[in-house]
């Protein structure tokens, strides 16, 4: 499947999305739907938060499956939930 | 994005044998460091103590004989004393919560390159030089040889690439740790570490170690009280060196260097050919020389005097060595050790 885009190519602001269609009967639903914040975070981030609620929000876990430390999983975590609030932050100033 | 995903996607290449040097936190913390340190942190103070060199201070290391269990407890309360200070640190500056394991077992852990600096302290004659120097540095006649000279300078070397690479880990595992970043983790860092030299150095003092080695105390705290007969703090490490120096000649046969330092009235009164035969005599009674154990200086009727402790085949004598103003060889017994 190919990679959602999330940022503008041209100006490199955030992408919403215009149009969206039913697999099943071939409806079309076209407006202005905003990504919501998890889809707009890349690839690796969006595998590290499946994998996370997969093992139960355990951070041991993760280490043993991603092969590093402990400190190391909640770094990245905390990485990922700054990352969040950003695009949240940037989200509610676009809505203003 | 696919619904399901490949754990081996997330898996990181296992370390490689310099990320194992240099970044060894990102791959190992908690419990596991805690061992790895804890046995690194051991084996350092054991090593230490064998080579003479003691760990007293977060970043200290002095060339001083303590017993090893003071050995140990030194090393153990620098360990502790920088997690404590940087736990208290990383509460304040983190915006995350971690655990004090992780932070204590990779503190640990951060102290194995101090095992290299006890191993280099363990060459021969190793300590003998660095004892050599400071008299040599305040002007006395020391007899170094080149051989000596290029040891020292690969046991510091190696010494100071120690401490920078412990240094550098203790960084690493508070900045894994606490997640603090960029100029905030260098300077609550270094802040800690300044902190955490004082706290253990405090603690030490309290538990009785000495953080000076005996043989770089000021020679004023031997004047202060002085009296007859006493053994007391050390007046001198030129001196020693020199009476040393002595006995080494003395157990060499060289009779004739050894009387080079004494003053005109000893020299007449104990020429080589006599000093010969009072050193055989000895010998005769003590068994052959084997080594020296000890020293220990006094002021004694105004005379500066160093009590040189050697081992005999069947048992310890001392050389009272007695030196003038001038620092000549005024007076010389072989008396049982002090």
């Amino acid at each position: 499947m190919k990679l959602l885009p999330h940022e503008c190519p041209s100006c490199g602001q955030r992408l919403a999305v215009k149009r969206l269609v039913c697999r099943g009967c071939g409806t079309e639903v076209e407006g202005l739907f905003d990504l919501p914040a998890l889809v707009s975070l890349n690839r690796a981030d969006q595998e590290f938060l499946l994998a996370f609620t997969k093992s139960s929000g355990s951070l041991k876990e993760m280490a043993r499956l991603l092969g590093v430390s402990y400190p190391t999983v909640r770094n990245r975590l905390d990485e990922i939930i700054a990352r969040l609030k950003q695009l949240e932050a940037a989200q509610e100033q676009a809505d203003v | 994005m696919s619904e399901t995903i490949n754990p081996e996607s997330l898996m990181e290449p296992g370390p490689r044998w310099w990320e194992w040097l240099f970044t060894p936190f990102h791959y190992v913390a908690g419990g596991t460091a805690l061992v790895i340190g804890v046995v690194a942190v051991l084996v350092a103070g054991w090593v230490g103590w064998l080579s003479g060199s003691v760990f007293d201070g977060v970043l200290g290391m002095h060339f001083q004989h303590l017993s090893l269990r003071t050995s140990l407890l030194a090393c153990g309360v620098d360990w502790l004393s920088l997690a404590l200070v940087l736990l208290v640190v990383g509460k304040l500056m983190s915006r995350t919560s971690f655990r004090a394991l992780d932070l204590f077992g990779t503190q640990a852990f951060a102290r194995w390159p101090l095992l290299l600096a006890a191993v280099a302290a363990l060459l021969p004659r190793f300590e003998q030089t660095t004892n050599a120097i400071l008299p040599m540095l305040r002007g006395a006649e020391v007899q170094l040889t080149a051989g000596d000279l290029v040891g020292l300078a690969v046991v510091m070397l190696v010494t100071i690439v120690a401490f920078v690479w412990t240094v550098a880990l203790m960084y690493q595992s508070y900045r894994v740790c606490c997640n603090v970043r960029g100029v905030a983790a260098v300077v609550s860092f270094v802040a800690g570490l300044l902190i955490a030299q004082v706290v253990s150095a405090v603690a030490l003092q309290a538990m009785g170690v000495p953080m000076v080695p005996a043989n770089l105390r000021r020679p004023a705290a031997v004047s202060a009280a002085p009296s007859a007969g006493q053994v007391t703090a050390p007046a001198s490490a030129a001196l020693t060196q020199q009476a040393d120096r002595l006995v080494d000649l003395l157990a060499k046969g060289d009779y004739h260097a050894a009387s080079q330092g004494f003053d005109p009235t000893m020299r007449a009164a104990l020429p080589a050919d006599k000093l010969k035969a009072a050193w055989e005599g000895l010998v005769a009674q003590s068994g052959p020389f084997q080594a020296r154990v000890a020293d220990r200086t006094a002021q004694e009727g105004g005379f500066e005097v160093v009590y040189v402790t050697c081992q005999f085949q069947r048992q310890r004598m001392a050389v009272k060595v007695v030196f003038d103003q001038s620092r000549q060889v005024s007076g010389l017994w072989f008396v049982p050790p002090p």
